[in-house]
């Protein structure tokens, strides 16, 4: 049997999805969480129900790729469709049953968030809803779990189909919307004048079913709401925090790194010394006895500690319902370059890691933009794991830091200005500004949990290996081979052939080309110039591959020229202005 | 009058919504439809966006779409 979770974006439909099925998907305080469908499966007596997971929308008539994806798995006749509404927001989310309910299928409607709902003093009668519409009508709290017995039960016994929509017939209804098109293309949902009829409808229901039971509470919540949702004040405080995040993040970076070599020196001392022993004397235990304590030590010290603070901020972020404010603080600002406010979400998200990122920037209202913010994502936002080893390379080194972060905003800024061009007519800002809350602690360690075990499964393999092949190369003299380039990228760059190589072997990990750097004997400037040019530089692989999913291979080309072409000439122009 | 020309803390009704500004339909899928009562929240400067509170949502709406929302 298959059944589908439907309803208006950030309701809770993965909450309750996870609550049944006992899945781990992601979920967030923000419209858009959800940009796939997601499947999970769950028995009730007997029946092994699969159930699909679909993002949320807020009508089916909307012009989104998320109604169409909807609109095509309901014309797979679903056995059954779960809808979830969000209890304090009745009266719209009714509009999307009554779409809804023209399929005719087997259908449930849960009512979430009942709790918040009364805490504002609403009470809402679901037996009212249910007789009304003739269907199942649970109250839910996918938190507490509350209204989940209620559901599985019905489950069992079977759930009757909903009946037509008593609001118009549609076959006879005349559409008199002035200047409509659209009626005439046989849409019969898209048209206006039925929508208005279908608010009307949707308004007397929640009327119905919703009485207020006193005053409204004012939370502390609402307080900080009010505050950071005002112009100048809000703009400010989200600054703050944004600042804030950055100097923890540094500062953990910084106090981390000490205690974890302390703890890993004599590991390494051992695993050196194992090496040694156990394999016959000659360059591969030589290579080894270096190559993997310093594959170890890398990651460890530096890409760890940010990884696990970067996702710890930023699951609070979007948990707490902070992150959506930027892209209204920020708006005019990301206007100047071709990008609505809420690009700063999947922009944000890159700077944990870049593949998710690409994924979120579904979120943004057209083709044109995606592949704006996709290329930045893929050029100028360093992940995690590449801001660890920047950091790295720029104290090793002493390179200049000012220099590597101006260069970083001026390329971000540049490409953004040169992108900003191609979209010329600007999409009008439209979002939905989800209520702050306190962050779940269970919810944030499952996310930190997930994001963070990249860094095991394949940051710390990949390094190691990687590790080991520079240490390598660097033993076995192939490098000077190469010394033909050096006066090339002298001229062109300041730096030798060889931290060039580093800059090449971007195309396979980013965070993996500073690896080389910190086994060459640079200069500062050289240094500076090396890790700028790779830090501006190419997508990774996995971006890679999702680009090619999201946009199509000629997009991915156009990036990695773009990508080369930045990289040089920021390279060229530092070349020239350094002292 | 215009949504965009309230002063912010305003209540009022929103009577109609202009066509052509190319978001008409996602307006009304947001619950922004003639009839409902909305509040003017905030008013992003330099011709920001301007926040809204229906019922218990706020919306963040572009200044232009803000200006085609007719209010009473």
């Amino acid at each position: 049997m298959k059944a589908i979770l439907v309803g208006n974006p950030n309701v809770g439909k993965s909450y309750v999805f996870n609550r049944l099925t006992g899945s781990r998907v992601f979920v967030s305080n923000y419209p858009g969480t959800s940009v796939e469908i997601n499947r999970g499966f769950f028995t009730v007596g007997n029946k092994s129900i699969e159930l699909l997971d679909m993002p949320g929308v807020y009508s089916l008539n909307s012009d989104t790729k998320e109604a169409a994806m909807l609109t095509e798995v309901i014309n797979e006749f679903p056995d059954l469709i779960i809808q979830v509404l969000d209890a304090v927001n009745l009266e719209r989310n009714l509009v999307l049953t009554l779409e809804l309910m023209r399929a005719n299928l087997p259908m449930v409607l849960l009512i979430n968030q009942v709790d918040r709902a009364r805490e504002m003093g609403l009470k809402i009668d679901s037996q009212v809803l249910s007789k009304e519409l003739g269907l199942p009508v649970f109250s839910f709290s996918a938190l507490t779990g509350e209204g989940v017995l209620d559901l599985l039960e019905q489950l069992a016994k079977g759930v009757p189909r909903s009946k037509k929509v008593q609001v118009v017939s549609l076959e006879t209804m005349d559409c008199h919307c002035e200047g409509c098109d659209r009626c005439a293309s046989g849409s019969i949902l898209s048209c206006e004048g039925l929508d208005l009829k279908l608010v009307d409808q949707a308004r007397l229901l929640a009327g119905k079913t919703i009485t207020r039971m006193g005053q409204t509470q004012m939370h502390w919540l609402d307080k900080v709401q009010n505050w950071i949702d005002q112009p100048i004040l809000g703009t400010v405080l989200l600054l703050v925090v944004a600042y804030l995040c950055f100097v923890i993040l540094l500062q953990f970076i910084n106090l981390s790194e000490g205690p974890i070599s302390t703890l890993l020196d004599p590991v390494n001392q051992l695993i050196s010394n194992a090496i040694l022993d156990l394999l016959p004397a000659g360059i591969i235990a030589q290579v080894l006895s270096k190559a993997v304590p310093e594959g170890i030590i890398i990651p460890f010290t530096i890409v760890m500690p940010a990884m696990l603070m970067v996702s710890i901020l930023m699951a609070l972020l979007e948990d707490s319902g902070i992150l959506p404010r930027y892209s209204v603080a920020l708006d005019r600002v990301g206007r100047m370059f071709g990008l609505s406010g809420q690009a700063i979400i999947p922009l944000t998200l890159g700077l944990g890691c870049r593949t998710p990122a690409v994924v979120a920037t579904r979120i943004l209202p057209n083709t044109t933009q995606r592949f704006i913010a996709i290329t930045l994502l893929s050029i100028v936002v360093p992940c995690a794991a590449t801001l660890g080893i920047m950091a790295s390379v720029i104290a090793k080194f002493n390179a200049s830091l000012p220099a590597v972060v101006g260069s970083l905003l001026a390329a971000f800024l540049g490409l953004s200005f040169v992108l900003g061009r191609m979209n010329s007519r600007q999409e009008e800002f439209i979002y939905e500004l989800p209520p702050l809350r306190i962050p779940h602690w269970q919810n944030v360690g499952i996310k930190v949990k997930a994001r963070f075990a990249g860094f095991f499964t394949e940051i710390l393999p990949l390094l190691l290996v990687m590790s080991i092949a520079i240490r390598t190369i660097l033993e076995s003299g192939i490098l000077q081979f190469l010394e033909g380039l050096g006066p090339i990228t002298h001229v062109l760059f300041g730096i030798p052939s060889e931290a060039f190589i580093a800059v090449l072997l971007t195309i396979f990990q980013r965070y993996l080309a500073p690896l080389l750097l910190l086994n060459l004997t640079l200069t500062p400037r050289e240094a500076t110039i090396a890790i700028t040019m790779i830090v501006i530089s190419l997508p990774c692989l996995p971006v890679m591959v999702m680009t090619i999913r999201e946009l199509g291979l000629k997009a991915l080309v156009k990036i990695v020229c773009m990508g080369f072409l930045a990289s040089f000439l920021i390279g060229i122009v530092l070349n020239l202005v350094l002292p | 009058m215009r949504l965009d020309t309230l002063e912010t803390g305003r209540k009022v009704r929103v009577i109609s919504i202009n066509r052509g500004a190319g978001a008409e339909q996602r307006l009304l899928e947001m619950g922004i439809v003639p009839g409902v009562e909305v509040e003017l929240l905030a008013k992003h400067p330099l011709k920001g966006p301007v926040i809204v509170k229906l019922d218990n949502t706020r919306i963040a709406l572009g200044r232009n779409l803000a200006n085609a929302i007719e209010v009473e």
